[in-house]
């Protein structure tokens, strides 16, 4: 088995609860993985373009993304993400409640790298979160 | 096309036709062989009869005809399979030259002519019925392009059937017989025509069925085609004749020849037998006499080289002689096999008799006639002539410029005579027999290349190139008919379309360079404002001068909108008249493009309408009148129109909402849900642990959870009580009930240090008093959460009447919202802040609420200018209004 890297992780969502819910899943784990977290799309864009107040941030291994944000919407800052030559190479996972077609037809269109949906029972969502950490630190080779 | 149809009908009535005709051929020459009627087997004692295989194939092949136009599929196949049969298993017969029993199957023949088997009938026409059987075949099937094979093989039948009818029209005879076979029947070559253009009909409605137009486009290949078979078999026909001119020619020759050479010798020998006949009757040696006689004969006849007195013992007694030629003369003649041989049956038979060709000395080839001279009918001696081949045949042969001839006794030859040009062509070579008394010649005789080519006629070989030029023409003259004929169409519709501009001529045509500015216009578009041709300058000026001032604009947009956007250019403008008075004239035009795509002239017409406009201004007056009467009348109609329409659009954004309903609940009522069920597995997970900070948290996560839920539910029951529970409409004072609402909330804020500020005097309205408030506790604690600057703020609320409708404001001094989200906010669910607790239902609650009392719903504001919400309610909702 590869080596485990600690991975960061731009979280976007912007119900704080649901954030802390990652967080502490993603934090459960020897190896020390780096979280942010930004509430709506605008910081989640500033953040990868590392405007202010941004500027001293490293860009993340994988993206996080709610589709359902403030400001800018998920699918808006997915598209954007995916159309920026300096971006589109960072894996984003949707992760998101909606379970509409139409949403995940959307988000695969604009080259989402997985689409996720919070699953209602916990375990489960905890389950889920510990697989996409695994899965992003152990078996992804990210690009050179 | 009435004219068209009849001929297509006609043209499916030729296969019935020929199916018919073809059946009762076979059927008529079937009985008369059967009743011994010459006449219809034969039509002519002289001529070939019909063979009674071919009449019954005729009749097949007629019926099947009959059927396949009766769409008999079957049954026409097997007819076809027969008829094709009968000509395979003929033409398998000359070909293997075997006979399969088939010729006198059904009849014995007992007429015979021209005939080279009994009951077999000819060549061709066994070719023939071969197509056509297989054309009847192919015609059943369902092939690809069936009709065009029919079509070729029924050209083919045609082709040979038309030949040998023509070979008895003209007498000739190669035409209609091949070789020494037997002979086609006149009968048989009509029958094949006709039964050939049967089946190209035939063809032409199988072609119909398939829904194809092969007839048309094949046409020009099918006449071509049949000229060039009937080129092809007239060109072979005419060939053979002159073969056969050929062949008679030469044997002629050499049968005059021989007969010549016959009495050549035989003149010979009557001197001899002259001579001998003297001698037997002077009994006794008159030597004197006798050699005067002989040399009498010796002058008269060139071919003698010596006549000599031979005794029985077949020594010379006395010789005469040319020059030279006694010489020669052996004096005992038996000592040479052939000499003496000769002598011998004389002498034995009492017959005259000549020598096989012998040596005459000098090198000279000859032969003797040995005549016996008998006294008392007993041989006393013989007159022998010695007579040289040269001499003898040379006068004959010399006349024979153009034929080379050969003589020869046996395998020997004695003579030859070349043409003066050396060559001979001996393909054409004849020979006949001589007989001269005991011995036979053989004349071979062959006429010389020259003479070939000089009998040869140019005919054949004229009628073989001018018929394929001719094809190849009369194809391109069929194809150049049709098309000429398309384009003759085309060219009547050119001029009807040059007939409706000559009728238009009365219409003034401008022609513009767009470049110069230079405009050609005609004498009738000057005539038409009174103007000579030359009383106006051909120039873009001129009809500006003329046009209306304000319809010249109308003319420059209409150009612009013609020439970038591709609009017609077809408008309605006045020019001013010679005298003042106004014409209207319906101006057409169209720019033309170069090869760039630039614009480069226009040309249009000038129509004068102004007749058209008086009547229409006439018509106007009542037309007033009564659009007056359907303007009320359509008022209400209109009315009722419109409000189906509100019903439907109403309708239709009901379904949205509820799609955005469904959506969005699926997203945000989910949210509080995980939240709630995440932390309470948290919990269990604290408690076991004693870990009472992270206890404490989760529960208060867990309750602000629980109450965002209920809010939720809260607000969309509100949402979804508008228009549905409704309350009497009553005065509504808007300035109040916002008094009321700060007096409520005097507590939050003095908290939030916010003061509302409420204008005096607003309108009141008529409306659900419960909705009206709703609608301004949103706005008010919405400017309350969110519309505080840091130092706390002021909200004001006010009214404006703008075109007599109600309009209310609340306004803040917050940091205002994003141009992007003016819209957006109103939807359901949609929050600007991520962190605020809000249920985005609020403003989703106000649209609705103000919509569903005819209003409307908008706002205004800058980022770090306060955001103010304008709420809209139509004049009838006015309480002064409605009292």
């Amino acid at each position: 088995m590869p080596p485990t890297k600690p991975l960061h992780f731009l979280l976007v969502e912007d119900d704080d609860d649901h954030a802390n819910l990652v967080q502490m899943a993603l934090a459960e784990n020897r190896v020390a993985n780096t979280v942010d977290h930004v509430t709506d799309g605008a910081d989640a864009l500033s953040y990868l373009r590392q405007e202010s107040p941004y500027e001293s941030r490293d860009r993340p291994d994988v993206i996080l993304l709610d589709l359902k944000l403030p400001k800018v919407d998920g699918h808006e800052v997915l598209a954007q993400i995916k159309e920026d030559e300096q971006l589109r190479t960072i894996p984003v996972v949707v992760l998101t409640s909606s379970e509409a077609e139409t949403d995940r037809a959307k988000a695969y269109f604009s080259h989402a790298n997985s689409y996720l949906t919070k699953p209602l029972d916990f375990d489960r969502f905890h389950q889920m979160i510990q697989d996409l950490k695994y899965y992003w630190s152990v078996w992804n080779q990210p690009p050179a | 096309m009435p004219r068209h149809r009849s001929f297509e009908r006609y043209l499916g009535l030729i296969p019935l036709l020929a199916g018919g005709l073809s059946a009762a051929l076979g059927a008529v020459v079937m009985i008369g062989w059967l009743t011994h009627q010459q006449a219809l087997v034969q039509v002519h004692r002289s001529f070939v009869p019909m063979q009674f295989n071919t009449a019954l194939g005729f009749l097949c092949f007629g019926v099947g005809l009959l059927l396949a136009c009766g769409h008999r599929r079957h049954a026409t196949r097997i007819c076809g399979a027969v008829t094709s049969a009968i000509g395979w298993l003929t033409l398998v017969q000359y070909v293997g030259g075997v006979d399969l029993g088939i010729d006198q199957l059904f009849m014995e023949h007992y007429i015979t002519v021209q005939t080279s088997h009994p009951g077999r009938m000819a060549p061709n026409t066994a070719l023939c019925f071969a197509l056509t059987g297989a054309a009847l075949i192919v015609a059943a099937a369902p092939a690809p392009k069936r009709s065009l094979i029919v079509g070729l093989l029924g050209l083919g039948a045609t082709a040979l059937g038309a030949t040998a009818f023509f070979g008895y029209v003209v007498g000739l005879e190669t035409a209609y017989g091949w070789g020494r076979l037997t002979r086609m029947a006149v009968h048989t070559s009509a029958g094949f025509l006709g039964l050939g253009i049967g089946l190209q009909a035939l063809a032409w409605r199988v072609g119909q069925a398939d829904h194809q137009r092969q007839l048309k486009r094949w046409l020009p290949v099918h006449v071509g085609v049949t000229c060039v078979i009937i080129t092809l078999v007239l060109w072979q026909a005419m060939l053979s004749q002159e073969q056969r001119h050929i062949e008679q020619t030469t044997a002629r020759e050499a049968e005059l020849l021989a007969h010549d050479i016959q009495e050549a010798v035989e003149s010979h020998v009557a001197s001899l037998e002259w001579v001998a006949q003297n001698r037997a009757h002077h009994d006794g040696p008159f030597a004197e006499r006798w050699v005067q006689e002989a040399a009498t004969h010796l002058r008269d006849r060139l071919g003698f080289g010596a006549i000599a007195w031979v005794g029985p013992d077949y020594r010379t007694r006395w010789t005469v002689g040319r020059a030279g030629g006694e010489r020669a003369w052996n004096p005992n003649l038996a000592s040479e096999p052939r000499r003496r041989e000769a002598l011998e049956q004389a002498l034995n038979q009492r017959i005259t008799s000549v020598t096989r060709p012998i040596d005459l000395g000098a090198g000279h080839r000859g032969l003797m006639i040995d005549v016996p001279v008998l006294v008392n009918d007993e041989p006393v001696g013989f007159i022998v002539g010695a007579v040289r081949f040269d001499t003898l045949l040379g006068p004959i042969l010399e006349k024979e410029a153009a034929y080379s001839v050969t003589l020869a006794e046996g395998d020997e030859v004695f003579h030859v005579h070349e043409p003066t040009d050396g060559s001979s062509a001996t393909d054409w070579l004849e020979e006949t027999d001589v007989a001269i008394r005991n011995a036979t010649w053989r004349l071979r005789v062959a006429p010389s290349e020259d003479k070939v080519a000089a009998i040869s006629h140019f005919l054949p070989s004229t009628i073989l190139i001018g018929g394929m030029v001719g094809s190849i023409l009369l194809m391109m003259v069929v194809r150049f008919g049709q098309v000429a004929r398309r384009a003759s169409q085309s060219l009547l519709e050119n001029e009807a379309r040059l007939r409706l501009m000559e009728e238009l001529a009365t219409d003034g045509v401008w022609d513009r360079d767009l470049s110069t500015g230079e405009e050609y216009l005609s004498p009738q578009w000057k005539a038409m404002f009174g103007y000579e041709d030359h009383e106006l300058a051909n120039h873009a000026d001129t009809w500006q001068s003329m046009i209306f001032p304000e319809d010249l604009e109308l003319a420059l947009r209409a150009y612009k909108e013609h020439t970038e956007e591709g609009k017609p250019f077809d408008i309605p403008v006045r020019y001013r008249h010679k005298d003042g008075t106004t014409v209207w004239v319906l101006c057409r035009g169209q720019a033309l493009k170069d090869e760039n795509g630039a614009f480069y002239r226009m040309v249009g017409t000038h129509t004068n309408i102004t007749p058209l406009k008086r009547a229409e201004e006439a018509l106007s007056g009542v037309n007033t009148r009564l659009e007056q009467e359907a303007t009320e009348r359509t008022a209400d109609l209109h009315q009722s129109r419109l409000d189906l329409a509100q019903s439907i659009l109403n309708l239709k954004r009901s379904n949205e909402e509820l799609e955005q309903f469904a959506y969005a609940a699926s997203h945000d009522l989910k949210t509080p849900l995980i939240t709630f069920l995440g932390y309470l597995k948290q919990l269990g997970k604290q408690v076991e642990a004693d870990n009472k900070e992270g206890v404490t948290d989760s529960i208060a996560r867990m309750q602000r959870a629980a109450d965002h839920m209920r809010e939720l539910i809260d607000d969309l029951l509100e949402l979804s009580r508008i228009g549905r529970v409704v309350s009497e409409p009553e005065p509504v004072d808007v300035g109040e009930l916002a008094r009321e609402f700060a007096d409520d909330s005097a507590v939050l804020l003095a908290e939030s240090r916010i003061d509302i500020r409420v204008e005096d005097s607003m309108p009141v309205i008529v409306a659900d008093k419960v909705r009206i408030r709703q609608v301004l506790q949103n706005l008010l604690s919405n400017a309350i959460k969110y519309g505080r600057g840091d130092n706390g703020g002021s909200i004001h609320v006010g009214s404006q009447r703008v075109d007599g409708e109600a309009r209310f404001f609340v306004r803040d001094e917050g940091p205002g919202i994003p141009a992007e989200y003016h819209d957006k906010i109103f939807g359901l669910f949609q929050k600007l802040e991520g962190s605020s607790k809000g249920t985005g239902v609020g403003l989703t609650i106000v649209r609705r609420a103000i919509e569903w009392h005819g209003g409307r719903v908008w706002v205004e504001s800058e980022s770090g200018r306060g955001t103010t919400f304008w709420l809209s309610l139509p004049k009838d909702r006015l309480a002064s209004h409605a009292a």
